[in-house]
């Protein structure tokens, strides 16, 4: 520490030069925030081996050695086997309600396959073994403990992250030495845990101190004032994802963008309308369909998946904009506008500044 | 479902866990998708283990589900072993399986 807040250990260690990590599945937003003086973390679910390495390697020729790193959504459980006739266990009732959303919204069908569970454990390896590969400086696991691969992973030089819901997972992470916890709080987008952020990240604060981890806080985070009140709760930064959405950089569509602008929390909804398990996204009338008193649950995954693949693949093709959505924490109430990613970094950096400012130049009681 | 103990696939049978009762936390990509879930569970310890692949990724198998997600609707989940909590307390993880002694 040189008396900059702001300059914590993770700058320290890492070399970045604010506590800013960005979670996104577009490069370019990890290219800008790299050099913008923080860390970027690109989102490696649903990439092939190939389309990983093509973006590692994209990364690393724009970033000059500044640190970087993948997240993967290593799993922490499965079931074995298949479960059998999953075509006739979608009851009628549920066809027809999508057969009538079909009909209304006037969109073809194009069927995709999804992946089946004997591939998922070895497909998650097989991205492991790139980021080894091409020699990743940081690996995070989004979902799954890391802990069976730290060992090789150090030897590479590579640093581990975990990102945890729970306090019992963050102490299990810390006890394998793990460097990073990311604490994830209920507010954040995708698959958040149970507990809020303010709850979840000072406790694990107290589970890492005096062990090797450092901890970002994660979930809800999107303004200078977040990142001011986690480094004051001990966190050692900030990990954010949902405001990157709406860079200039991001390739999310720009009707999206506009509605992340406009969107307040409470238009950051849980819907199990889409995959059959809960997702924080951006409320759209995709979600508020299935929320309508003649709407049937949705069905548990795979078969919600099964029945409406097809119809959301329409949607996108048509561009049903109403209907479209994206993965969304309740930070959506901090994003004012559509910007280059250096520029929310050098906001995010100055609002915090003024907190620790406006703080600290307080006479105390 | 393989079967009980099945060494071709490092599924192997541990006595000295059987029966525990723990909880787990789960979860997993959702196929298809670039997305992730969160699953929690409660239940027994059949005593099944799984080593995946080198170094090894070690599983557990958990039956007899007293808590487990909505609408899921299989008899028994494999959870990665770091984030499996025995009930009563008891040390965790268990012992590896001796390979080297087996001459595996």
């Amino acid at each position: 520490m040189n008396g900059d807040p702001l300059h914590t250990r993770l700058c320290e260690e890492y070399g970045c030069e604010v506590p800013i990590v960005a979670f996104a599945h577009t490069r370019d937003v990890i290219v800008s925030v790299c050099n913008a003086g923080g860390i970027g973390i690109l989102g490696g679910a649903g990439l092939t081996s190939d389309e990983l390495r093509a973006n590692i390697r994209w990364i690393r020729d724009r970033v000059g050695g500044k640190p970087f790193g993948v997240d993967l959504l290593v799993p922490a459980s499965f079931v074995e086997g298949q479960m059998e006739d999953l075509e006739s266990m979608i009851p009628q009732g549920h066809r027809d309600f999508v057969a009538d959303l079909k009909q209304e919204l006037q969109v073809e069908e194009p069927k995709k396959t999804g992946e089946s569970w004997g591939t998922l454990l070895q497909r998650a390896r097989d991205l492991l073994e790139v980021l080894f590969e091409e020699q990743v400086p940081i690996f995070a696991s989004g979902l799954g403990s890391p802990a069976f691969i730290i060992e090789r992973a150090h030897a590479h030089g590579m640093k581990v992250w975990g990102l945890v819901g729970l306090p019992r997972q963050a102490r299990r992470q810390v006890e394998a030495g793990v460097d990073v916890i990311v604490a994830q709080g209920y507010d954040s987008g995708g698959h958040s845990g149970t507990i809020g952020t303010f709850t979840l990240v000072p406790e694990v604060v107290e589970i890492a101190k005096g062990s090797d981890s450092m901890v970002l806080a994660a979930g809800g985070v999107s303004t200078g004032r977040h990142l001011a009140a986690s480094l004051a709760m001990g966190a050692d930064g900030i990990w954010t994802g949902t405001i990157w959405l709406a860079t200039n950089e991001s390739a999310t569509e720009m009707f999206i963008k506009q509605r992340l602008v406009d969107a307040h929390a409470e238009d950051a909804v849980q819907s199990r309308a889409t995959s059959g398990k809960p997702i924080r996204q951006l409320r759209s009338n995709w979600s508020d369909a299935w929320k309508q008193p003649e709407a049937p649950d949705p069905l548990p995954m795979p078969l919600q998946g099964m029945l409406v693949d097809g119809l959301l693949a329409g949607i996108r093709e048509a561009r049903l904009e109403d209907w479209m959505t994206t993965p969304a924490g309740q930070s959506v109430e901090g994003i004012h506008g559509i910007k280059p990613a250096a520029e929310v970094v050098y906001d995010l950096v100055e609002e915090a500044q003024e907190q620790f400012d406006n703080v600290l130049g307080q006479p105390v009681a | 479902m393989a079967p009980p103990d099945d060494r071709s696939a490092g599924i192997y049978m541990d006595a000295a866990i059987a029966g525990l009762a723990v909880e787990a936390d789960g979860g997993h990509e959702i196929p298809g998708s670039r997305h992730g879930v969160r699953e929690s569970f409660r239940g027994a310890l059949s005593g099944r283990r799984l080593d995946q692949g080198d170094p090894p990724w070690r599983w557990v198998e958990i039956v007899d589900l007293t808590e487990k997600p909505a609408h899921f609707e299989d008899r028994a989940v494999w959870c990665e072993e770091t984030f499996v909590y025995p009930l009563d307390g008891s040390p965790w993880p268990p012992p590896a399986e001796p390979r080297a002694a087996q001459g595996r």
